[in-house]
């Protein structure tokens, strides 16, 4: 192993432990359903996955239960999301979060209580995480594509227009949240199975702002926006270390920036300047033959 | 001729507001209806009623055979019933031809979402039928070398015949058209007029809502004309436009607006 690597083996598994929090985070934003419960479904997946391999289960059993938990927990969870929109469902998410997390607190011996467990054997090193990451990526990119692709985009940017071509709302809506459920839990297993170790603390509220900026400052609209946003976060502060202890005000400052002048995140940026760039190169067809849109017609961003 | 459609009854209200009020009507195939009022008077509410995305307060609607008084939006555009809107609803982020697409996919793929998720050779082949289905769309309304823009990019009256070619991809048995020359030119709405008088004589009904009353005169087969919620009038056109009710309705309001008596 090259001396950068084992210099940077925390970074590298944070990145990915991350790539798979902000891909749980985008799935469910691209499709228009504000949802924060990610963080909620981390801590369900390092729990459940430290709890029955503390108790001698065997990793990949221990590791289908975790996914069980989390498609049965998303289904439960998703029918009473599906019934909500905008800030109100954002609202039921968090208060979703903040239960798990007092489960995990006041949970006893079962969850450690505040210390919460240690001890998991490091079953998944960078090699394995990289692997689940990949498989995320695959199974996110293929909901991104082809008529799924669109019906989502269609959700998110306008709800009745997407019931009046036959959508099925309620339906796929569920299947991203239970997807992004699944990816969470995901996330949390490999948290732990790398750093061994999970809390009420680790797995608690600032993790929502992590999960989410990364999701925005990377871009909704395309997985690669979520990984991008990760890379980001992960490496940012380390980026940074020169700066000392003014290292976290920057770290924000640089958010911040990128928050308003890249507003589809970093992607969305990348993307526009490499339309503009094509339409400079391409001469413009025939002037348009009737009045601009007005006002009325630009359509809503989330 | 057989009935498409039938409205009996039918009401939007919004607390004291009847913006729709106990409206009964059949429309039967292959016929372009007119629907004309003026402003506030429950034109887009009631195409807003049809296609089941404003709830409707009474009554019931048959569409092809079927009651489907309850139905979600969803199924009844599943079920043939195609629509624009009054304020042009396309995805700004996706372009011209991934707009239409967006009509043909739940024709071609269905509802179901474990096939295209799990069977990217599955998905890939209807990819393509989809595609030719949103070219052939595109033709027809002329709109081929706008393809890759996007809808910020156009005209607005291009932008609204991408909005009636995406509503034609769904291959509807109905297609309801809100305001579909608002904003063109004279060159673009007669455009628009060939492309509805060339739907018509596919069989394809179509209800068509405006406030250029001289093109619905000379474009619709049967004229429904609104006014506080009801339909005032209706029949063959020119006949409609000449009922003193609907002089009222129209020229009774301007004469009020121009002398101050309001």
């Amino acid at each position: 192993m090259s001396v950068w690597y084992e210099g940077n083996i925390v970074l590298i598994q944070t990145t990915l432990i991350y790539a798979l929090l902000s891909l749980s985070f985008q799935v469910v934003l691209r499709a228009g359903v504000f949802s924060l419960a990610s963080v909620g479904f981390y801590g369900l997946g390092a729990y459940t996955f430290a709890m029955l391999t503390l108790h001698g289960t065997n990793v990949w059993l221990a590791f289908l239960a975790v996914i069980v938990a989390a498609v049965v927990l998303g289904l439960l969870v998703g029918m009473l999301v599906n019934r909500l929109r905008g800030l109100y469902l954002a609202l039921f998410t968090v208060a979703f979060d903040l239960i798990l997390t007092v489960v995990a607190t006041n949970g006893g011996d079962l969850t450690g209580g505040p210390v919460g467990l240690f001890g998991v054997p490091p079953v998944l090193g960078t090699g394995g995480m990289a692997v689940l990451v990949v498989i995320a990526v695959l199974v996110v990119w293929q909901l991104e594509r082809h008529s799924l692709g669109r019906s989502f985009e269609a959700l998110r940017l306008n709800e009745d227009m997407a019931r009046s071509v036959g959508v099925e709302v309620g339906r796929r809506r569920m299947v991203v949240f239970c997807t992004s459920a699944v990816l969470g839990a995901c996330a949390g297993v490999a948290n732990i199975s790398a750093f061994t170790t999970i809390s009420p603390q680790t797995a608690g509220f600032p993790l929502v702002t992590t999960g989410l900026t990364m999701a925005v400052l990377g871009g909704i609209g395309r997985w690669q926006g979520a990984l991008i946003g990760a890379v980001i976060v992960a490496w940012l502060p380390e980026v940074l270390g020169d700066v000392g202890d003014y290292q976290a005000v920057v770290n924000g400052a640089i958010i911040i920036v990128l928050v308003v002048f890249a507003p589809d995140g970093v992607l969305g940026l990348a993307i526009r300047g490499w339309r503009r760039l094509r339409r400079r190169r391409e001469p413009e067809p025939g002037p348009p033959t009737s009045a601009p849109a007005p006002d009325q017609t630009v359509q809503e961003r989330v | 001729m057989s009935e498409v459609l039938a409205l009996d009854g039918i009401s939007v209200h919004f607390g004291a507001v009847r913006a729709v009020d106990e409206v009964s009507l059949g429309l039967t195939a292959g016929k372009v209806y007119g629907v004309v009022g003026p402003n506030g008077s429950g034109k887009s509410t009631l195409l807003g009623a049809v296609s089941r995305l404003t709830p409707s307060t009474a009554g019931t609607i048959r569409f092809r055979g079927s009651d489907c008084t309850r139905w979600t939006p969803q199924r009844l555009a599943r079920h043939g019933l195609a629509r624009t809107f009054q304020t042009v609803r396309l995805l700004p982020t996706l372009s011209v031809l991934d707009n239409i697409r967006l009509g043909a996919d739940v024709r071609v793929v269905g509802t179901g979402v474990w096939k295209p998720w799990v069977l990217p050779v599955w998905s890939a082949r209807r990819e393509r039928t989809i595609r030719e289905i949103a070219e052939r769309a595109m033709e027809r309304l002329g709109i081929t070398a706008l393809r890759d823009r996007l809808p910020h990019q156009l005209s607005y009256g291009n932008q609204r015949r991408v909005e009636i070619a995406r509503a034609i991809a769904a291959d509807p048995a109905m297609l309801l058209l809100d305001e579909p020359t608002a904003g063109m030119t004279g060159d673009e709405r007669d455009g628009i007029v060939q492309v509805v008088a060339s739907l018509r004589a596919e069989g394809l009904t179509q209800v068509v809502v405006d406030h250029d009353v001289d093109m619905i005169v000379n474009l619709a087969d049967h004229l429904f004309v609104l006014s506080e919620g009801r339909v005032i009038a209706q029949g063959h056109p020119p006949d409609v436009v000449g009922d003193p009710r609907v002089q009222e309705a129209y020229l009774g309001r301007r004469h009020r607006a121009d002398t101050g008596d309001r």
